[in-house]
C-alpha cells in the first residue's frame, strides 16, 4: 500500500539526519532543550487470558503479540475480579520454556486442578476443584512470575496491568508498575527448569506487582474479597492491606468495611454515585503511592451506556473530569477506540446493550464510527470538550483480545476480536535514549500524550508538529516546518527545534502569530495483516477498486478547537449526558447532531480547518526517505494570526468522503450500524467478490490469500453482506493527540506544563 | 438422554462439577432484557463425534419473574432441557429477585443435533428466547476442555 507514485515523480531527498531550522531567535520554546532521544514503539495494553475471560495462555498471548504482530511493547492486562482457570498453562511444545514447561494440562485447566495443585487464597469464591482465585492472587504469585520471566527471556519490554472492573462504571485499563520488572533481571540468569515454590508458582521473581496487586485488591469492584490479601479472611497471614488514602474519610466512610480495610459500597439505589465516589479514590490512591507509575484509562468507555446512578454503566464527561481533576499524571487519557474491531456489534456497541431499570439504553452513541466511540470521533464533542479545557488527556486505542469468535486463535478470520498489534496499535514516543525501554518509560511515554492510534497498519509513522512563525527574521516557511517533520518521521522520533511543539505538548505563542502546521506520515508498503486480497467493498461502491489487505490512506483531517479553560466542577457546564438512544441515534442510521448534547459535553468551535489529500491545488507531496527508502507524505498549513489559545488534532482515513454507510460528505464517519451483523435488517454492503481461495468456515486458515468474500459473513438475499472482521479491514482511520497553542493573554493550557 | 459413548464418559466421571465453574460476572460476555441480566453462557469442548452439548449460565438483576422458553444456536439444531431438569424443549424458570443458574451439575440446557465439533477457545452466536424478556442475541463461550 503506498501513495501510487514512481520514483521518477518522487522528490528524492537525503534525508537523513534531523535538520534544525536557521532562525533567529524563537519568540519562545515550547519544547525543553536537551530531550532524552526516543523513538515511536507500538503496544497493546488491553487484552486477555484464560486467567480472566480470555480463551489463551498467557505464553501464547505474549507471543502473538510480539512475535507474529511485532508488538515493541506488551501490557498484559486481564480483568479484575477472581477466575478459575491457570492462564500460565501452555498449550503446546512451542510455547513452553524452560521454567514452564509443556505439561498434559492446558490454560483452561482450573487452579485446583493443576498438577501440582494450586491454593486460591482470601474468601473463598466457588467450590472445588473450581474455587476461584482473587486476581490479586493471581497477579502476584503467578501472572506477574511469568511476565517477568517471559520478558527477561524473550528481552521484550512486559508488564502486566488489569482492565479493572470499575466501581459506578465498566470498564479500565490501568496498571501500577512499582516494582515491576527491575533492571537487575538484565543481568539475571534464568533458571533452566521450573522451581516448583510452595504456592504453586514455577519462577521466583526478582520484582514484584504487589502494588498493582494491592491497588487491585483495594479497588477493583469485581473484587469482593474481604481478607486483605491474606490466606483467609482474619488469619492475618499474608499482605494484610489497608486501603486508606491519606486525606480521605477511609474508616470514617460509611462504605468502609472494616474487616476488608476498604471501600466495599452498598449495592441499591445509589450504586454508581457511590461506586463514583470509590474510584476517584482509587486514582487518589495511585497519585499518593505511585504518582510516576501508574495509568488508569477508561476502556470502550461509550458500552455501557451513560452513567447510570443506581447501577454500574458508563460515563459521562464529568466523571473523566473528575479523574483527571483528581489524578492528571494518571488519569490522562480514555480508550474511545475500543477492541472487538471484528464483533458482530464493532466494539461492542449495540443499540439497547444496556438495562437501566429495566429501561434498555443504547450504548452511548448506538454504535461506533469508523470503528471509534462517539466521545472521540465526532468532531466538537466530549474529547474536543476535554481538550477545550486545555486538558491533558488522551485516545489510545487497544484490541481487548478475548478470542476469535467462531474461529480458533490460529486462524486469521474472526468474527469476534483481533489479537494484539493485529489490527489496531497505539504508537507511543518513548524516550529511552540508549537504554532498552522499561515500563516507566513507556508509561512516561503514554502521560506525555506524544501518541496515535491507527487501525490496519493504515500509518506507521507520524510526525504531527506546528511551529510559530512571525514576520520579519523569525519568519519560517512551511518548507523549513516540513523539513522537520520530515526529519523526525524518517528516524521514527520527534522533533527538538525551539519554537515548535509535537503531540502532548504545547506552543507558547504571542497573539498575532502565524502556525505552521506539519505533517508526514508514512503509510507502509505492501500488505497489511488482513487476510483477505478482494477488493474493499466499501471503497467498490464508489468505483474504487483497492484490495481490501493494501489499504491507501485517502486524506488527513487537520481539525483546531479552541481553548477556554476548565470547567468548575457543580457547575452547569460541567456535568452533561449525551443525547440517549434515538435522541442520538436514529433508526435510519443519522445522527442528531451536537444541537442535542448540552454544552458541557461538547465544544462547538472544534472543525476541520484543512483537509490534505494528493489532489487539488497542494496536494501533499511524496518523498523518499534518505534512511530506508520508504516513501512518506509531507504537508503543511498555516493558521494565521492566532488570537486564542487552541490545539490542533489530526485523524485519517482510507475512506474518502461520501462512500455509502461509511462516510458523510465531509468525511466524517457514519454509525457503524450497516455493517453489525447483529442485526442483519440494518446491513447495507454488499460483498461481492467471489474468489477461488475461500477457506470453508471449519477448517482452520492461517494464510494470508482469501480472494473472495469469505464464508463466515452473513447473507440477506443470498448476498453475501460486510461485517465482522471484513468490516473492521475495510474501513481503516488514525487519530492523533493534540497539540496545544498557547497564546499569551489568552486562556491558559493548564493541563499541559 | 443419549448414551454416552467411552470418550465422553470420563467427562461424566471423576469431575467434581459446581456451580463455580462459571466464570465471575462484570464482563463483555453480559446480556440484558428488560427484566434480568444473563451472564456468560458457556459449555465445554466436545469431542468429534459429540451429538450434543451442556450449557450454562446464570440469571441475575432478576426484576420480574420471566421464563427461559428458546435456545437457538447454528451450532445445534435443537435443545432441551438436562439435568436434573431434564425435558423436551427449553423451560425454565427464572423466579424474580434472586440468582438462577444453568449448571452442568444441576439443571442445564442441552443443545442436541451438534453440526460440528465444539472446540475451546471459540465463541458462538447462541439466541436466547424469554417468555417476557423476548429474544436475546447472545454468545456462547466454549472455556474448558473436555477433561479437568
Amino acid at each position: 500500500m503506498n501513495f501510487g507514485f514512481t520514483k521518477s515523480q518522487l522528490a528524492l531527498a537525503a534525508i537523513a539526519a534531523i535538520g534544525s531550522a536557521t532562525l533567529a531567535t524563537a519568540p519562545t520554546a515550547a519544547t525543553a532543550a536537551g530531550k532524552t532521544p526516543g523513538k515511536y514503539v507500538a503496544g497493546d495494553f488491553h487484552n486477555h487470558t484464560t486467567c480472566s475471560d480470555g480463551s489463551i495462555s498467557m505464553q501464547k498471548l505474549v507471543h502473538k503479540a510480539t512475535d507474529q504482530w511485532s508488538l515493541d511493547w506488551f501490557v498484559q492486562a486481564g480483568h479484575g475480579g477472581n477466575g478459575n482457570r491457570n492462564c500460565t498453562l501452555v498449550e503446546d511444545e512451542s510455547l513452553a520454556t524452560p521454567a514452564y514447561p509443556l505439561t498434559s494440562q492446558g490454560p483452561t485447566t482450573t487452579w485446583q486442578n493443576t498438577s501440582p495443585a494450586v491454593a486460591p487464597k482470601g474468601l473463598v469464591s466457588g467450590s472445588a476443584p473450581n474455587q476461584n482465585m482473587w486476581r490479586w492472587q493471581s497477579i502476584q504469585e503467578f501472572q506477574y512470575p511469568l511476565i517477568e520471566y517471559l520478558s527477561a527471556n524473550k528481552n521484550v519490554p512486559l508488564f502486566i496491568g488489569v482492565e479493572s472492573v470499575v466501581a459506578g462504571h465498566e470498564h479500565t485499563s490501568m496498571s501500577v508498575i512499582t516494582g515491576q520488572i527491575p533492571t537487575a533481571l538484565d543481568s539475571a540468569t534464568l533458571p533452566n527448569a521450573p522451581i516448583y515454590n510452595a504456592n504453586g508458582s514455577r519462577y521466583t521473581p526478582l520484582g514484584s506487582a504487589t502494588a498493582l496487586a494491592q491497588w487491585e485488591y483495594c479497588f477493583d469492584r469485581g473484587d469482593t474479597d474481604t481478607s486483605r490479601g491474606n490466606t483467609a479472611v482474619g488469619s492475618g497471614v499474608g499482605n494484610n492491606w489497608n486501603c486508606a488514602v491519606t486525606g480521605s474519610l477511609n474508616a470514617a466512610d460509611p462504605s468502609w468495611n472494616a474487616t476488608a480495610q476498604k471501600l466495599i459500597p452498598a449495592g441499591g439505589s445509589g450504586t454508581g454515585t457511590r461506586g463514583h465516589a470509590k474510584t476517584v479514590e482509587a486514582v487518589k490512591w495511585m497519585v499518593e503511592n505511585h504518582p510516576n507509575g501508574s495509568y488508569y484509562i477508561p476502556a470502550h468507555l461509550e458500552r455501557a451506556g451513560p452513567f447510570y446512578a443506581d447501577g454500574n454503566q458508563g460515563f459521562n464527561i464529568e466523571h473523566l473530569r473528575d479523574f483527571n481533576n483528581a489524578a492528571p499524571k494518571v488519569a490522562f487519557g480514555f480508550e474511545t477506540q475500543p477492541g472487538h474491531g471484528a464483533s458482530s456489534n464493532r466494539g461492542e456497541y449495540q443499540v439497547n446493550r444496556n438495562n437501566f431499570g429495566g429501561t434498555l439504553v443504547d450504548s452511548v452513541g448506538g454504535t461506533t464510527y469508523g470503528g471509534t466511540g462517539v466521545y472521540g470521533a465526532q468532531i466538537g464533542g466530549v474529547w474536543d470538550a476535554l481538550l477545550g479545557e486545555g486538558r491533558g488527556f488522551w485516545f489510545f486505542a487497544s484490541s481487548d483480545w478475548h478470542n476469535r469468535g467462531s474461529f480458533g486463535p490460529d486462524d486469521r478470520r474472526s468474527t469476534q476480536d483481533f489479537q494484539p498489534g493485529e489490527y489496531q496499535r497505539t504508537s507511543v514516543l518513548v524516550r529511552n535514549g540508549s537504554d532498552k525501554l522499561r515500563p516507566q518509560t513507556i508509561v512516561d511515554g503514554l502521560r506525555s500524550g506524544n501518541a496515535f492510534a491507527a487501525s490496519g497498519q493504515l500509518i506507521d509513522r507520524l510526525a504531527f508538529i506546528a511551529c510559530a512563525s512571525y514576520a520579519g527574521p523569525a519568519a519560517r516557511s512551511n518548507a523549513q516546518v516540513e523539513a522537520l517533520a520530515a526529519a523526525a518521521a524518517t528516524n521514527n522520533t520527534d522533533i527538538t527545534a525551539s519554537g515548535c511543539a509535537t503531540m502532548g505538548e504545547k506552543l507558547v505563542v504571542r497573539p498575532g502569530a502565524e502556525i505552521v502546521v506539519a505533517v508526514v506520515v508514512r503509510d507502509p508498503a505492501g500488505a497489511n495483516n488482513s487476510p483477505y486480497t478482494f477488493p474493499n467493498p466499501s471503497l467498490l461502491q464508489v468505483g474504487v477498486s483497492q484490495p481490501v489487505n493494501m489499504p491507501m490512506l485517502d486524506h488527513i483531517d487537520l481539525i483546531r478547537g479552541l481553548v477556554t479553560g476548565y470547567k468548575t466542577p457543580g457547575t452547569a457546564d460541567y456535568s452533561g449526558e449525551w443525547p440517549r438512544n434515538t435522541n442520538w441515534l436514529k433508526t435510519d442510521g443519522t445522527t442528531a447532531g451536537l444541537s442535542a448534547v448540552p454544552a458541557a459535553a461538547k465544544n462547538t468551535s472544534a472543525a476541520a480547518i484543512k483537509t490534505f489529500n494528493g489532489n487539488g491545488a497542494t496536494p501533499w507531496v511524496a518523498f523518499q526517505s534518505g534512511v530506508d527508502n520508504s516513501v512518506f507524505v509531507k504537508m503543511s498549513y498555516r493558521i494565521p494570526a492566532v488570537a486564542a489559545s487552541q490545539y490542533v488534532r489530526l485523524r485519517g482515513s482510507n475512506m474518502p468522503p461520501s462512500v455509502p454507510y461509511e462516510t458523510d460528505a465531509s468525511g466524517n464517519p457514519l454509525a457503524d450500524l450497516y455493517t453489525n451483523a447483529n442485526d442483519p435488517t440494518k446491513l447495507k454492503i454488499a460483498c461481492t467478490t467471489v474468489g477461488a481461495n475461500v477457506p470453508a468456515n471449519g477448517v482452520t486458515y492461517t494464510g494470508t490469500a482469501i480472494d473472495g468474500c469469505p464464508n463466515h459473513l452473513p447473507t440477506v438475499a443470498g448476498q453475501k453482506m460486510v461485517a465482522f472482521d471484513v468490516a473492521a479491514w475495510s474501513d481503516l482511520w488514525f487519530y492523533s493527540n493534540p497539540i496545544y497553542v498557547e497564546v499569551t493573554g489568552s486562556t491558559a493550557v493548564a493541563g499541559v506544563k | 438422554m443419549n448414551r454416552v459413548p467411552h470418550r465422553r464418559g470420563v467427562l461424566h466421571t471423576g469431575l467434581a462439577l459446581s456451580l463455580s465453574l462459571a466464570l465471575p460476572a462484570a464482563r463483555a460476555c453480559e446480556f440484558f432484557t428488560t427484566n434480568l441480566r444473563i451472564v456468560h453462557p458457556w459449555t465445554r469442548a466436545t469431542a468429534r463425534d459429540a451429538s450434543f452439548a451442556v450449557v450454562c449460565m446464570k440469571f441475575d438483576d432478576v426484576a420480574q419473574a420471566d421464563r427461559l422458553i428458546g435456545v437457538e444456536t447454528p451450532v445445534a439444531s435443537g435443545a432441551e432441557m438436562g439435568g436434573a431438569g431434564a425435558g423436551p424443549g427449553v423451560d425454565f424458570v427464572i423466579p424474580e429477585g434472586r440468582e438462577s443458574v444453568l449448571s452442568e451439575a444441576g439443571t442445564h440446557v442441552r443443545l442436541t443435533g451438534l453440526k460440528f465439533p465444539l472446540e475451546v477457545a471459540r465463541e458462538y452466536p447462541l439466541t436466547l428466547v424469554f417468555e417476557k424478556g423476548g429474544v436475546v442475541n447472545a454468545t456462547l463461550s466454549v472455556d474448558y476442555t473436555r477433561f479437568k
